[in-house]
């Protein structure tokens, strides 16, 4: 009964925090996470529910397939030339978010935090801004498309080195993922060539096969990865990548997977970090989050000055509070690292902290920065 | 100088618009009365040589303007090799059409009003736009699709009681109604964009085969059609190739890369495998990679560019020639930018609705006579691997634009 109870609340909250979040002008994610908390402040239930749990995991792995899903490689196969400095852009934030890592004496995996911006938050405030198909526009959108795909791939790396392992085959074995997602991926433009009416039935089918397929094609590689000795969420990304690519871009498929993503399962995952956020209060020291919410900034302030010459000052400072932005990733980031063991639990909590006040700050500078 | 052959309604319409011009007639009646109205006239029979040789033709505008065509073709013979600096008709009958353009004549086919205003442009050059008001005696209850402006101008819009619209084929005209017409050389270009066309052969094997859709397409579209090879070591340009050797891709874009921009269309057989082409080559004229049709009963237009207007002329120029010319859209905002395109019996326009690779790939695969596309790409998720299968790996002619 208790159970039944406990998924009333959440599916409740999950249905009320996009028209909270509309009322108050905040990201629908931080009113769930909030909530997470507020009702385990209140209930004390759920930390050790096993359903609950699951439906996070799933809710996390979906939402890194919809983080590869989201990245755009025709844009960034187009734009890559003419738009070098760019990828400048994201190396030196890059490579400056590992030097303060390392200068703080934070683990490396913190300079992979602090490089990392969340296209969630990116793709919407400039969509509402309308301003997507600006150069300026453009520009974010690759930073943040690069940035991405460079972050995952770093995180990846950097918790499979950190695994505890007995033979060299155990280090060899995770990279075996990027084999069967070439095989993958030339399978499907195979498929796209020969058998073009099927393939038309991803999108275009009463029975929504193509939902079905991507979330076939995300359990598989999710499973494989973990298999491999990886982390299941690269294998979720790069499932959800692989769609991307193979069909060079989503479309209409991708409002189906992101309705069945952030409808039903990707709430779970934000309302327990709202739940473990509470019950990790007392380790929590407000220092670790003001570090990363400063070198956040500034590692994507300072590089973003070689666009000096090609922005107005209002666009420069805007791109780089804008690439300041944290949430999913970030926050997927470090629960993989705490269940390894690389950041402790509290370190994690720091992390969500931050990710959360990040999410709630960065967008507002822009718009008011912006609009001046 | 401009010489009027006719002295009727639109001969003399024209010779009031024009400054220095001689009229030719034969009904001596009708010269009195020309005459009288002070007009230049010379009196005889225009089908006669002899009058010509009377007549300062060389370097004239000749304009035949009386109601018979096989008259107007019969002087156009008798004239041509007098050096006129051109000739242009008013046609009665669209059957001849096809012969006064094998002359080289411009002509005019739609009523006698519209004729001589037309005629005057196209001598003119000067005026771009002008309006027809519609009335009982012209055009009214014409189908807009019978109505022939001539190869140098084109309906642009019509206006009816204070709204603009945009000239369907169906669309009927009616009394009152304000026909919008532009004209320029370059408007030709948009109903017949080829009058030289390039044919490179680079494989012997291949010679009958893209020979044979080029020589069609030529006879078509009425087009010069020269032949581009190699004999015995060095690259000839004929009108047939006896002999043919195999021609190296580096040699093809050599000539490519240094021909003038005198070439309308380039003709060629596919390559083996992907080649790297120069985008700037497709810039200069429109490469079609031949497969042998010797007609395209079904074309297939991608607007993969953010510059349609290109692929839609080469489309529509196909359709007036050949079959019916499907139009795929990648994007519905290129709707926005393309508002000249209408749909017509022999064009039929679609945008893509959930993903336009798949989409195209399935429309390619249905097996069109000739696939048109834009080197640009840059509209639409298509990458450069698929383009490369339309043109390697269907029985299709591919047409790239730039």
């Amino acid at each position: 009964m208790s159970e039944l109870i406990e998924i009333s609340m959440i599916v409740l909250i999950a249905f009320a925090s996009p028209i909270v979040s509309q009322k108050v002008k905040v990201p629908a994610v931080i009113i769930e996470i909030m909530a997470g908390f507020l009702l385990a402040m209140a209930t004390g239930f759920f930390i050790e529910s096993e359903w609950f749990n699951f439906f996070s995991t799933i809710g996390l792995i979906f939402l890194m397939f919809l983080s590869g899903l989201e990245i755009d490689f025709s844009l960034i196969l187009r734009k890559f030339r003419n738009y070098w400095n760019v990828p400048v852009y994201v190396t030196v934030s890059l490579l400056l978010s590992l030097l303060i890592s390392r200068y703080l004496g934070l683990n490396i995996i913190y300079g992979v935090f602090l490089a990392n911006v969340s296209l969630g938050i990116v793709m919407p405030v400039m969509k509402e801004a309308g301003i997507t198909d600006t150069e300026f526009g453009q520009k974010t959108l690759l930073a943040t498309f690069l940035t991405d795909l460079i972050t995952i791939s770093l995180l990846s790396g950097i918790a499979v080195s950190f695994k505890p392992t007995s033979s060299p085959l155990e280090l060899i074995l995770p990279v075996m993922i990027v084999p069967a997602f070439v095989f993958a991926y030339y399978l499907g433009r195979y498929l796209i060539w020969h058998f073009p009416d099927f393939m038309a039935r991803f999108f275009d089918d009463p029975m929504e096969l193509g939902v079905r397929g991507s979330f076939a094609i995300m359990i598989i590689f999710s499973g494989l990865a973990y298999i491999l000795g990886s982390e299941t969420i690269l294998g979720a990304f790069l499932a959800g990548a692989l769609v991307s690519m193979i069909f060079r871009g989503a479309g209409k498929l991708e409002e189906s997977l992101m309705g069945v993503g952030y409808g039903i399962f990707i709430p779970f995952f934000f309302i327990k970090t709202g739940v473990d956020i509470f019950y990790r209060i007392s380790e929590i020291t407000l220092y670790l989050p003001l570090v990363l919410l400063i070198s956040g900034f500034a590692v994507k302030i300072i590089p973003s000055l070689i666009f000096a010459k090609e922005f107005r000052p209002a666009h420069l400072f805007g791109f780089g509070i804008l690439q300041s932005s944290k949430l999913g990733l970030t926050l997927a980031g470090a629960e993989i690292a705490k269940n390894i063991g690389i950041i402790t639990a509290g370190e994690a909590v720091g992390i969500a902290i931050w990710t959360v006040i990040s999410a709630l700050l960065f967008p507002t500078l822009f718009r008011l920065v912006v609009r001046a | 100088m401009n010489i009027i052959v006719g002295g009727g309604r639109v001969g003399r319409r024209i010779a009031e618009m024009l400054e220095d011009c001689i009229i030719v007639e034969r009904d001596e009646r009708v010269c009195r009365e020309l005459r009288d109205e002070g007009f230049n006239v010379i009196h005889g029979d225009a089908t006669e040589k002899s009058l010509w040789e009377r007549i300062p033709v060389k370097d004239s505008v000749i304009i035949l303007a009386t109601n018979d065509d096989i008259t107007n073709l019969e002087i156009a013979r008798a004239v041509r090799d007098l050096e006129p600096r051109e000739i242009v008709a008013r046609i009665e009958s669209e059957k001849y059409q096809h012969e006064y353009h094998r002359m080289g004549i411009r002509g005019v086919t739609c009523g006698k009003s519209i004729a001589s205003d037309l005629i005057h442009e196209l001598i003119e050059s000067r005026r771009r736009y002008f309006e027809i008001a519609v009335t009982e005696k012209n055009f009214a209850g014409v189908r807009l699709s019978d109505l022939n402006v001539g190869d140098d101008c084109t309906i642009i819009l019509i206006y009816r009681e204070g709204k603009i619209f945009r000239p369907h084929p169906d669309f009927i005209l009616e009394k009152g109604d304000v026909i919008g017409i532009i004209c320029g050389r370059e408007i030709k270009k948009t109903k017949n964009p080829f009058d030289e066309i390039l044919l490179i052969v680079r494989h012997p094997e291949n010679y009958q085969t893209v020979f044979r859709e080029a020589n069609a397409v030529s006879r078509i579209v009425d087009a010069d059609l020269l032949i581009l090879h190699k004999h015995d070591g060095k690259i000839l340009c004929s009108f047939h190739a006896d002999r043919i050797e195999e021609m190296e891709l580096d040699e093809a874009i050599d000539i490519l890369n240094a021909l003038e921009d005198k070439v309308d269309l380039v003709m060629t057989d596919p390559p083996m495998a992907k080649v790297e082409f120069d985008p700037k080559i497709f810039r200069r004229f429109p490469i079609l990679f031949a497969r042998g049709k010797t007609y395209y009963g079904e074309i297939l237009a991608i607007v993969n560019t953010s510059n349609p207007e290109v692929v839609l002329n080469y489309a529509t120029s196909f359709a007036n020639y050949f079959g019916r010319c499907r139009i795929m859209f990648l994007d519905s905002n290129q709707l926005k930018t393309s508002s000249s395109i209408v749909e017509s019996p022999t064009v039929e326009i679609s945008v893509t609705r959930f993903n336009p690779l798949v989409e195209v790939v399935r429309e390619v695969k249905k097996g069109y006579d000739l696939i048109i596309f834009s080197i640009s790409n840059d509209v639409g998720n298509i990458d450069q691997e698929f383009l490369w299968k339309f043109i390697l790996e269907t029985e299709s002619s591919v047409l790239v634009v730039k």
